[in-house]
């Protein structure tokens, strides 16, 4: 079970600290044990045990954090919602998971579905993530995934009880995954990042200098806009780095290497469906780095190789347990080789010397500053809206378009509709009013044709 | 022009697209309604900055303070006074 190996310095006689949250409070093991500890009473007074499916919808706390953890313990499967979620894609998250209850803001349970649902034996949470049909769909995560990841992050990267590690990513991105158990399992300190402090980088800078975290990991636009509105310089340097989620630029790496000359730096790469799969650890040299970066090598305990059409295909002990209730997506997502299940991950690669390179994708699943966004999605939501009969999404120099028919509205009131239904990093950039949508021979819209309206 | 006409206008020249700029109101929500994204409250504190020849403290970016042109105007009236 995950919890017996991440538990080892969560006792009652461990005054270290543990937990750093976004106003820089301190909390001790001990005092993480004792939470944990109140709250197995109330799961327990609430009916909520082993294979209970619970939904965690607060923001990033201490006691979020607390409760996190208890449900490893307990064995609950946990799906992390964030605090800015619109109400309309809670609800679709409830319906589909069909969860038994979920714990929000003032840490309050409330009861969905008494039936307890029949999940794949050593699940351990839940990440929903855009999805290609237009709703969002949840990953399920094993426990040995979880193992495997935070035995290896804790070798290759030598976490030990001096670290601080960074916790900037939400709970609901596997990013977040490397902070939480790898620091937890070596008894290091986590440093909390709500939302109000994920976006304020001027207080981050600030707060860096003070908790001064030994480890990052985060996406390539978190890094930048440190270095833009953070006030970066060498006085405070982490000995690693770890990035992810998305291409970074040569010219901007190389500028975050040179505020950071100290820093170990390592690419890391994997969807959701597998957790990081691949790693390359950066050159230490000064030199400026002249190439686009690779994504490395297999983790040990990944296999990973290439379809015919260079597809990325992975295998596996990280590899997911499927799409919660959603089969047909599940199957889809897999193709069996010689028996052993792989999953497609839809990312076209290259190997160079031994070392692969990503290269683009094989569908309209986008990344904008790190965040993996459907197109189906927003053009989905989109028709939600009365003046709106038919609707397009492009991805182009990093912004988001939906062209449409239908009655022409004004941006605002679009924008204004979107942010009701859709999380924040999905919400387009700019929404064009058309005629007529250009379609192919076959009667679909043809995207290639949308640019020229851009 | 006055301070919320200025607002307006650096509003309109980098950050909303609109067909016409009545569109746009002293107390139309900017960051609560989801025109404004996290990176371009970012981008505008900076612009309002130079503007307006003042300076924020980091504690001061609260997005609830800048979420209308009324409100800028405010924040903006506290700092240059």
């Amino acid at each position: 079970m995950f919890y017996s190996s991440i538990n080892h310095h969560i006792n009652p006689t461990n005054n270290n600290i543990a937990i750093y949250d976004s106003e820089l409070n301190a909390f001790s093991y001990a005092q993480l044990h004792q939470k944990i500890t109140e709250i197995e009473t109330v799961f327990k007074q609430n009916n909520l045990t082993k294979s209970s499916l619970v939904i965690l919808h607060f923001d990033k706390s201490f006691e979020g954090l607390a409760h996190l953890l208890c449900c490893i313990k307990m064995e609950i499967i946990y799906i992390p919602v964030d605090a800015n979620t619109p109400e309309n894609r809670l609800e679709k998250i409830k319906k589909s998971s069909n969860a038994n209850a979920i714990v929000s803001n003032q840490f309050s349970i409330q009861h969905l579905n008494k039936e307890k649902q029949n999940l794949p034996n050593n699940a351990c949470c839940v990440l929903y993530t855009s999805g290609s049909t237009g709703n969002p769909k949840g990953v399920i995560i094993s426990q040995k995934s979880l193992a495997s990841f935070t035995e290896w992050c804790s070798t290759e990267f030598n976490i030990t009880s001096t670290d601080t590690l960074t916790n900037y990513a939400p709970f609901h991105f596997d990013l977040s995954t490397f902070d939480i158990f790898s620091g937890l399992c070596n008894g290091a300190k986590i440093w909390l990042i709500n939302n109000t402090l994920a976006g304020n980088f001027r207080l981050l800078g600030e707060q860096l200098k003070k908790i001064k975290p030994s480890v990052w990991y985060a996406t390539p636009t978190v890094y930048k806009l440190l270095m833009q509105y953070g006030n970066l310089n060498a006085d405070y340097q982490p000995r690693l780095s770890l990035f992810a989620g998305e291409i970074f630029d040569v010219k901007s790496l190389n500028q975050l290497r040179k505020t950071w000359n100290n820093t170990t730096f390592y690419n890391l790469y994997g969807p959701t469906e597998t957790n990081v799969c691949t790693f390359y650890k950066l050159p230490s040299s000064d030199e400026p780095l002249t190439q686009m970066q690779p994504i490395g090598i297999s983790c040990p305990y990944a296999k990973t190789k290439l379809s015919d059409k260079n597809e990325l295909l992975i295998a596996g002990e990280s590899l997911m347990l499927g799409y919660l209730n959603e089969p047909n997506l599940t199957a889809e997502k897999f193709t069996t080789i010689n028996d052993e299940k792989w999953l497609k991950s839809g990312d076209i690669v290259e190997i160079i010397d031994n070392l692969m390179y990503y290269r683009s994708r094989n569908d309209r699943m986008i990344k904008k500053n790190g965040f993996r966004i459907e197109l189906a999605e927003i053009e989905n939501e989109m028709l939600n809206h009365p003046n709106i009969k038919q609707v397009a999404c492009i991805f182009n120099q990093q912004k988001i378009t939906v062209l449409y028919i239908g009655n022409k509205t004004s941006n605002i009131a679009l924008k204004t509709f979107c942010k009701q239904q859709l999380l924040a990093y999905m919400i387009p950039d700019s929404f064009i009013f058309l005629n007529e949508l250009p379609v192919n021979s076959n009667g679909k819209i043809d995207y290639a044709q949308l640019i020229q309206y851009l | 022009m006055d301070n919320k006409e200025k607002i307006k206008t650096i509003l309109l020249d980098g950050f909303i697209e609109v067909d016409n700029p009545n569109e746009l109101k002293n107390d139309t929500p900017l960051i609560s309604s989801g025109i404004l994204d996290s990176i371009s409250i970012l981008q505008l504190v900076d612009t309002l900055e130079k503007t307006f020849n003042i300076g924020f403290e980091a504690h001061e970016i609260d997005r609830d303070k800048f979420d209308s042109i009324d409100l800028i105007n405010t924040i903006i009236t506290e700092k240059m006074s």
